[in-house]
C-alpha cells in the first residue's frame, strides 16, 4: 500500500485520525528518534522527545492544516522538544551518541570510535545539521526550514562540519 | 539523502557517517508513542464537563468567590469603629465629634467621629528626635533651628 501524501496525512492528523498518527510514525519515527538521540544525548530523553512531538501534534489539531512542509514541521518540533528535554536534565545538548546495539567488526571498531569522537567535538550547530541531514535524511531545504536559516547557510554549515570531521580524523 | 556538491575526500567522510552504526528505537517505542497519542486523542474527545481540569478550575473559582463574599459580609456586619486606645478616650472623642457635628451639621456623624479621632491622635503626638542615620528625616532634624516649632502632623 502506498503511503498517503503529506496533504492527506496532514488532513488526517488535523482530523484526529489515529491511523494518520500511526502512518506518521511509520514514515518518520525512526529518523526522529535518531536525530533526538543526537540532540538530547540519551536514548531515554530521545524516547520522551519523540513522544512529546506526537502529543504536541494531537494538541495542535486544526492548526496543522496551515502546515506546508510536514517533515520540516515535525523535525522542528522534535528539535525544540529534544533541546527542552536535554535542558531539563541539565545536560549539554548534542552530547556524543550512546553506543549502538550493533557491534562493528574489530578492525573497524577504532575507526567508528574515532568518528564518534570527532562528531562529538563539533560545535553544537554543526552536529545538529549533521544529525538532521545524515541521521534524519532531511534535504538542505528541509534542514533550513527546521533550523530557521537559509538553505545556503544550512549547506555551508554542513560542509564546514564535514571538513572539521575530516581534519579531526586526520589528526 | 540529496546529492551534495562535496569534494571526494568530504564525500568519503559523509559516506562513513551514513554507514556508521546508529541507535535505533526499541521495538516497543511505536506502541508507547501510539498509546500517548490515544490518551491525548481521548482527552480531546472528553466533553468539558467530564474533564478534571474543568472541575479543578470550578473549585478554585468557587473558593475565590466564597472568600470575597465572606469578606464583604463580615465588613457589612461589623463596620470598623473609630476609636483610640487609652482610658477616657472614648468619651473625649465622642464629645469632640458632637462638637464638630454642631459646627458642621452637614457632616455625617461617622465622618465627624473620624475627624475627632484624627484630632485626638494628632494632639497626642510627642515630638521625638529621629533615630541616628543619614536619611532625609535625620537631615531635616539637623537643619531645624533651635526654637523652631515642631510640626506634629
Amino acid at each position: 500500500m502506498t503511503p498517503p501524501p503529506d496533504a492527506e496525512l496532514i488532513e488526517g492528523l488535523a482530523a484526529a485520525d489515529e491511523n494518520a498518527y500511526a502512518a506518521l510514525y511509520d514514515r518518520y519515527g525512526a529518523a526522529l528518534f535518531r536525530v533526538a538521540v543526537a540532540i538530547a544525548g540519551s536514548r531515554e530523553e530521545a524516547d520522551d522527545a519523540v513522544q512529546d512531538v506526537f502529543v504536541a501534534l494531537v494538541r495542535a489539531g486544526e492548526h496543522l492544516r496551515t502546515v506546508r512542509n510536514l517533515k520540516a514541521y515535525v523535525f522542528a518540533s522534535l528539535r525544540r522538544a529534544a533541546i527542552r528535554r536535554a535542558q531539563q536534565q541539565r545536560r549539554q545538548p548534542l552530547r556524543p551518541m550512546p553506543a549502538s546495539h550493533e557491534t562493528p567488526h574489530e578492525e573497524t571498531f577504532d575507526d567508528a570510535v574515532r568518528l564518534e569522537r570527532a562528531l562529538a567535538s563539533l560545535p553544537a550547530a554543526q552536529r545538529e545539521i549533521v544529525a538532521l541531514h545524515v541521521d534524519g535524511g532531511l534535504t538542505f531545504a528541509e534542514c533550513a526550514e527546521t533550523l530557521g536559516v537559509s538553505a545556503n547557510t544550512a549547506a555551508s554549515r554542513y560542509r564546514y562540519a564535514i571538513e572539521k570531521l575530516r581534519d579531526a580524523l586526520k589528526g | 539523502m540529496e546529492p551534495s556538491p562535496l569534494p571526494p575526500d568530504l564525500v568519503e567522510i559523509e559516506a562513513r557517517l551514513s554507514a556508521r552504526p546508529r541507535v535505533e528505537p526499541r521495538g516497543d517505542h511505536r506502541d508507547r508513542v501510539m498509546a500517548a497519542v490515544r490518551r491525548e486523542l481521548a482527552a480531546g474527545r472528553t466533553p468539558w464537563w467530564q474533564q478534571k481540569e474543568t472541575w479543578h478550575f470550578a473549585a478554585v473559582a468557587a473558593a475565590a468567590v466564597l472568600f470575597v463574599w465572606l469578606n464583604v459580609a463580615m465588613r457589612a456586619a461589623n463596620p470598623p469603629g473609630w476609636r483610640l486606645r487609652g482610658p477616657g478616650n472614648g468619651v473625649a472623642v465622642a464629645q469632640t465629634a458632637a462638637r464638630i457635628h454642631e459646627l458642621v451639621p452637614s457632616l455625617p456623624e461617622r465622618e465627624a467621629r473620624r475627624q475627632a479621632v484624627v484630632l485626638h491622635a494628632g494632639a497626642r503626638l510627642v515630638p521625638a528626635p529621629q533615630p541616628a542615620g543619614r536619611g532625609a528625616g535625620a537631615l531635616l532634624l539637623h537643619e531645624l533651628k533651635e526654637g523652631a516649632p515642631w510640626v506634629t502632623q
